[in-house]
Order: C-alpha cells, then sequence, then structure tokens
C-alpha cells in the first residue's frame, strides 16, 4: 500500500475528506442524490442538505420497444438522513 | 489412465528443485487484495454494474476508494467520478485489470 | 451512535418518515433507540387515496431497516457540530483500530517468540523432540 500518494488509507477517509461539501450518492432502487454532506457514520448513514433527488423510472413499455427511455423524477428536501443500507456509492467533488 | 500423455512438468525435466512459482499466481486472497492496491481494477456490482479505475484502497468490509472511475453499465460508460466510495455490501467481485 | 444522538437531539420536532416501500409518513418524533427503530406520534401519510388504511392510524413504531429516508427540521440541525463530531468520531475509531492491531501484532510476536524458546528448551533437554512424545495426545 501506499498511502503518501492520496494521504488515503482506508476507504472511510475519502468519506471524511467530502463533509461540508457537496457529494453525489448513488442509492439503490434507481434513485441518486446530491447535497453537502454533513455527517456519516460505518453503516454509510448519511445526514445532507439542499438535497436533489433523482428517481429513474424505467418504463416496462419502453424496454419491450428496445428503447432505453427513462423518465426522470426529481425533488428537493431541505435536510435529509439517508439510511446507509441503500447506498450503493458515493462520489466527493473532484479535487484537481 | 495412467498412460494418458501429460505435458512435460518441470520436475520431470531436470533433477533441480523447480524455481518458485511467480507470487502472483499463489497466495491468499488478502495477498491478492494487497497486491491490487494502486492498480487499475474492475469492481462488479451485484446489479451487474462495473467500476472500472484505480483502486487507492479497501477495508475489511470490502467498502473500497476508486479513483479516475468509468461506470460501465452493460459495457457502456455510463458515468466517470474523480474518486468514488462503493459500500463493500454492493461488491460482486474484484478483477485486476492489469498485470500484478 | 453519532446519528442516535442526532435523532435523540430531534425528539418532539416534527419529521418525515420515508419507507422503503415508498410510504411517507409525517409525524412528531417521540422516540429512537440504537437501530433507529422510530416511534412517531400524530402521524399523516402523505398520498392517503393510495393508502387508506393508514387513515385511522394516529401513532406508529417504525423498525429502523425499513427505512429509506427521515426528512428533518434543518433549524434544529446544527451542521457544523455535525461535521465536527463525524469527524471526532471517525478519529476515535482509528485510535481503537490501531490500538486493537498494536495489541494483536504483540501477542503475535509474543508468543511466537515463547514458542521458540520453549522449543529450544526442550530441545535442550531432551534431543530432538518429537509431538507424540510430548505425550498429553495419547492420554
Amino acid at each position: 500500500m501506499d498511502p503518501s500518494v492520496t494521504g488515503i488509507q482506508e476507504p472511510f477517509d475519502l468519506i471524511r475528506l467530502s463533509l461540508s461539501e457537496r457529494v453525489f450518492v448513488k442509492l439503490r432502487g434507481d434513485r441518486e442524490l446530491t447535497g453537502i454532506l454533513h455527517a456519516y457514520d460505518g453503516h454509510m448513514n448519511l445526514i445532507m442538505s439542499d438535497v436533489e433527488e433523482t428517481i429513474m423510472i424505467v418504463d416496462p413499455d419502453n424496454i419491450a420497444n428496445g428503447q432505453n427511455v427513462v423518465n426522470v423524477a426529481k425533488r428537493k428536501m431541505d435536510m435529509l438522513f439517508v439510511r446507509g443500507d441503500g447506498v450503493i456509492l458515493v462520489s466527493p467533488p473532484s479535487r484537481t | 489412465m495412467d498412460e494418458s500423455p501429460r505435458p512435460p512438468s518441470p520436475s520431470r525435466q531436470s533433477q533441480s528443485p523447480p524455481p518458485p512459482p511467480p507470487q502472483s499466481h499463489t497466495g491468499s486472497p488478502t495477498d491478492f487484495l494487497k497486491g491490487v492496491v494502486g492498480k487499475r481494477v474492475v469492481v462488479r456490482l451485484t446489479s451487474g454494474v462495473d467500476y472500472r479505475g484505480v483502486l487507492s484502497c479497501l477495508d475489511g468490509f470490502m467498502n473500497i476508494a476508486l479513483e479516475q472511475t468509468e461506470e460501465h453499465v452493460n459495457g457502456v460508460i455510463t458515468n466517470r467520478y474523480g474518486d468514488t466510495f462503493v459500500r463493500g455490501n454492493n461488491v460482486l467481485y474484484i478483477s485486476a485489470a492489469e498485470p500484478l | 451512535m453519532l446519528i442516535f444522538s442526532v435523532f435523540k437531539t430531534l425528539t418532539d420536532q416534527q419529521v418525515t418518515v420515508e419507507l422503503k416501500n415508498d410510504l411517507s409518513i409525517t409525524g412528531v418524533l417521540k422516540s429512537v433507540d440504537q437501530f433507529l427503530n422510530i416511534r412517531l406520534d400524530n402521524i399523516k401519510v402523505a398520498d392517503e387515496n393510495r393508502h387508506p388504511h393508514m387513515m385511522a392510524v394516529k401513532n406508529c413504531f417504525i423498525r429502523g431497516s425499513v427505512v429509506r429516508y427521515v426528512q428533518l427540521p434543518p433549524e434544529h440541525v446544527d451542521t457544523q457540530l455535525l461535521e465536527d463530531a463525524t469527524r471526532r468520531e471517525q478519529k476515535t475509531v482509528d485510535v481503537d483500530l490501531s490500538l486493537y492491531f498494536f495489541i494483536a501484532r504483540m501477542y503475535i510476536i509474543f508468543t511466537s517468540r515463547q514458542m521458540i524458546y520453549l522449543h529450544k528448551q526442550l530441545s535442550n533437554l531432551y534431543g530432538q523432540v518429537d509431538a507424540s512424545e510430548v505425550g498429553f495426545l495419547d492420554e
């Protein structure tokens, strides 16, 4: 292991460096969130503010047609707790 | 059955002890995981989605941190992320995408 | 533990719990436990037409594992405090883990040295020691 390159020794370091930053979260059930991360724990339970949720709704009729049309529903929430078991991935803002 | 031809093995060609096999083909899963840190990998999730990128680190739950990540769905790139944290319970496998 | 504490500070506040089956319940948070099970009072279900059986229900207990989201009252959440507490909690976990690994490593080193020492002593006394000669396996 060479942690000197990124300063990241364990995956949670990546999340810790994203506190108070806007993050992208991919959830089970074709849901995505962007919001500002304020808290998390070892289960990846999250508390975020200024959240926009995007729900991808795939129309089964269009799948049958071989088309790839997804309806997208969006909504906003001020302050949100996200239960960790639904989290697939968290991506911090790119630091360049 | 015993008479069936076999590919010659190194030990039959010479009496000297065979060279130790290359480290990458032996060892425990843990050894593999230690070996792939810093390398390009494919992480497949149980949903079938692949994440290709450089493995920064991982922990005992198989939570994974990737750099330069590409999300592939059915072989098509659907997203790119600078860094990603993947929650371990979603991981089906980690595959090395370059020689170790 | 941190998130449990957050919920405890929000007792008697109004929250909206969204379940994994898409049911959304707004109510007053009466209590919460370490599993993030939640008790709500004065509940109101969003989209009652779709869930008419819920209209008569005034309060409920929600198992933590079925929760997808909880919408919190932003004015009662101190985000700066949360971020500091999160950093602190992660640090204590790190310290706990490194201490644990340190002890585990010392234990391995110590015991293997002991084993080597023991083996040497036995070899000096009896020549090469065969495991079967130790004897207790035969009893």
